[in-house]
């Protein structure tokens, strides 16, 4: 933490290498909450540089480490979101039509993971971003409300939700097995 | 904790961007700060320079000329229409007058008839 504090005031104060390494050790958080949401590498990496060219303008108004991260995930969701808005980037994928998940599925199976990400990605925006959150970043409902400026109960049915509607697709594949 | 959250927690994990992603990140910001900024203080010129000035004054006496020549001509219809409702009013008093004189005339001439006064 005190490697970052230190990479934070040089950056703020014009070193472009410490401003680098920032940006390698958060390009990470930033561009998965893009993808995530996205599920476009070229798009995410675009907004995604975006944001870091945010940071770089208002790198004198971050207070701390923590305030970064969190001025970070803020200014990556919101964008992700806007982008989507703006673009009717909706996604075209019905859930209905998604291909059943393998009966013998295992832990981090990759057809597992491929068709969770296709279901998360039908989800609408806001929802959508918020399991991107609980999920990628293992925040906590209130964590993401502050984000996200929403009502946490808001947040917490949105999730409750949309695990709903995840599990019943994942059940109605795999039947019995319990998920 | 389910199944469920453990295989959304790698299917949702992060993810990196490609090798070069910090670099071209500086070099956006180096193409940023190469790039002229607007002087100080031009905001307002910029808006508004000479020339504009005075397209917006040349506009402005166009304007002013035409609602002048505009109310010129409203006032001059209304008084030729005046000047011809006074020459109506008038011929028609002149008329109204020489019926009346007509018919007085008459008058006369007819009590002249009815008592005829000799003039020796």
């Amino acid at each position: 933490m005190q490697q970052s504090d230190e990479l934070l005031v040089r950056a703020a104060n014009g070193d472009q290498g410490a401003f680098g390494d920032l940006v390698r050790m958060h390009q990470g958080m930033v561009f998965g909450l893009a993808y995530n949401f996205l599920r476009d590498r070229a798009l995410a990496e675009e907004l995604s540089q975006e944001v870091f060219l945010q940071l770089y303008r208002h790198l004198s108004q971050i207070e701390s480490p923590a305030h970064l991260v969190f001025w970070l995930r803020r200014v990556a969701s919101h964008r992700s979101i806007d982008y989507t808005r703006r673009n009717k980037r909706e996604s075209h994928i019905n859930v209905d039509e998604l291909p059943e998940l393998a009966a013998d599925f295992r832990e981090t199976d990759p057809m597992m993971s491929e068709t969770l990400r296709r279901i998360v990605a039908t989800l609408p925006e806001k929802p959508r971003m918020i399991v991107t959150l609980r999920y990628q970043e293992d925040l906590e409902p209130a964590e993401i409300a502050a984000l996200l400026r929403m009502p946490v109960n808001t947040v917490k049915s949105h999730l409750r939700r949309s695990l709903q509607i995840l599990r019943e697709k994942v059940t109605r594949s795999l039947g019995e097995v319990e998920v | 904790m389910s199944r469920l959250d453990d295989e959304l927690r790698w299917a949702l994990r992060r993810r990196e961007p490609s090798q070069d992603f910090a670099e071209r990140v500086l070099a956006r910001i180096a193409l940023q700060d190469a790039a002229p900024k607007p002087a100080r203080g031009s905001w307002w010129r910029a808006l508004l320079p000479g020339p504009r000035w005075a397209m917006v004054g040349a506009l402005a006496c166009l304007l002013a000329v035409t609602v002048g020549v505009h109310r010129y001509r409203v006032n001059e219809r209304t008084r030729a229409e005046g000047e011809v409702a006074k020459a109506q009013v008038m011929l028609a008093l002149q008329i109204a007058s020489a019926k009346l004189n007509f018919a007085q005339r008459k008058v006369l001439s007819r009590q002249d008839e009815r008592n005829p006064r000799r003039v020796n």
